[in-house]
């Protein structure tokens, strides 16, 4: 955990918003396996950090830099705290993060949907898509289960041929226990 | 009557896509009793209610439940017994690195359990992970290893107890209960009665997050005539 927090951190403070974005879906199929919360949520900032510093807007304003460098403490707390394996200190610099990812996004961002919230989504539907239940998914992330399978309906996810009984058989079956 | 277990997850798309009225139609005239768990009454509606975004889909959920076409089960000790020996099985079911996989969580265990409680053999549910694990455990083995690329095992005891536990079940989707009403005349009811509006409500369906693929409704659909 601390070496994942700290190649995070790196990653953030280079902008290489690739690396984020790599690292978020790589944490969250690992949180996904290990039912860990923790890791889900460094998994949801960097996917936050991967879309903040994509966004000009953000990168250009005047606050962004005190942002940033609070940003990084908060992560070299949580990697401290990962350090010392001190899971509450862990969890509550995780939530400072996201906290000050919050404050930055409602003052600056266009959309009605932060991007915390849209975190959230976007990492659980990853989640799903390696195996975990809608539930399960949306738990491991904390998101809403309705948003999450409406993010889902609108991906290929379902379109993976896993299925061996088709929409006729289940019909025929349906058929026959009704009628 | 039949009984079919409903799962929060086909509430979601059948209200999404405004086709929950369906359940009426086929609760009045095939004697069709829809329930659901007393959580996703709550996760549906009492929680949601509260909130601007999701009120809606809300009001059309209770407005089921005041109608008296979507009955919600209370969690009896019975449930919530099963609710915790499934949780157990499904905590058990598969292990990657020695390390146990949790791939469902209370909210499908407590439908597991209701249709154990009800004895029905019927459930609907829309999302693909509960499906899989008891229609087809080896795949979801395969398609977690190719996806997290470790190895998976399967224990062969838990898909033996999750077997015994809900015995001989038949998983539906929503798609299957929209195309059920289409054949009894149902689905006019709701939408006028052609191949086109058909079409539009399975792939509303799809798009709400109900887990069938686009070559599934394209194989369906070539067999409907207009």
């Amino acid at each position: 955990m601390p070496k994942r927090i700290e190649s995070l951190s790196k990653a953030f403070q280079s902008h290489k918003a690739y690396d984020l974005k790599k690292m978020g879906r790589d944490y969250v199929e690992d949180a996904a396996v290990d039912s860990d919360k923790d890791l889900a949520a460094i998994s949801v900032i960097a996917y936050c950090l991967y879309k903040m510093t994509t966004k000009n807007h953000i990168m250009n304003n005047p606050r962004w830099k005190i942002v940033s460098q609070t940003i990084t403490k908060k992560l070299n707390s949580a990697k401290i705290a990962a350090e010392k394996n001190n899971q509450n200190e862990l969890h509550t610099q995780l939530q400072n993060t996201i906290g000050e990812i919050e404050f930055i996004d409602n003052e600056l961002s266009n959309y009605a949907r932060n991007v915390y919230e849209k975190g959230k989504i976007k990492q659980a539907s990853t989640a799903y898509a390696s195996g975990l239940s809608l539930s399960q998914a949306a738990a491991l992330t904390d998101a809403n289960k309705r948003e999450l399978q409406e993010y889902i309906g609108a991906t290929r996810i379902h379109d993976e041929s896993l299925d061996k009984i088709e929409m006729q058989e289940r019909l025929e079956k349906l058929r026959r226990i009704i009628e | 009557m039949t009984e079919i277990v409903v799962d929060s997850s086909s509430i979601i798309t059948l209200s999404n896509s405004c086709l929950i009225r369906i359940m009426k139609h086929l609760t009045d005239s095939k004697n069709i009793n829809f329930i659901i768990p007393e959580s996703v009454y709550l996760e549906s509606v009492k929680n949601p209610v509260k909130i601007k975004k999701y009120e809606l889909n809300a009001v059309r959920v209770r407005d089921a439940v005041e109608e008296g076409y979507l009955k919600v089960r209370k969690t009896t000790p019975g449930v919530r017994k099963s609710m915790a020996e499934m949780d157990k099985i499904a905590t058990d079911f598969c292990k990657s690195k020695g390390r146990p996989i949790k791939l469902i969580d209370l909210g499908e265990a407590e439908a597991l359990a209701l249709l154990k409680e009800t004895g029905s053999k019927t459930m609907m549910i829309d999302e693909r992970t509960t499906r899989m694990l008891i229609e087809n455990p080896e795949n979801i083995t395969r398609f977690l290893e190719r996806k997290h690329h470790t190895q998976i095992n399967l224990n062969q005891n838990a898909v033996r107890k999750l077997r015994e536990f809900v015995g001989e079940i038949n998983f539906i989707r929503s798609v299957e209960l929209i195309a059920f009403a289409y054949e009894t005349g149902d689905f006019a009811k709701e939408l006028h009665s052609s191949k086109q509006a058909l079409e539009a409500a399975l792939y509303g369906a799809k798009f709400s997050g109900c887990a069938v693929s686009f070559d599934e409704i394209k194989n369906y659909l070539r067999q409907v005539r207009n």
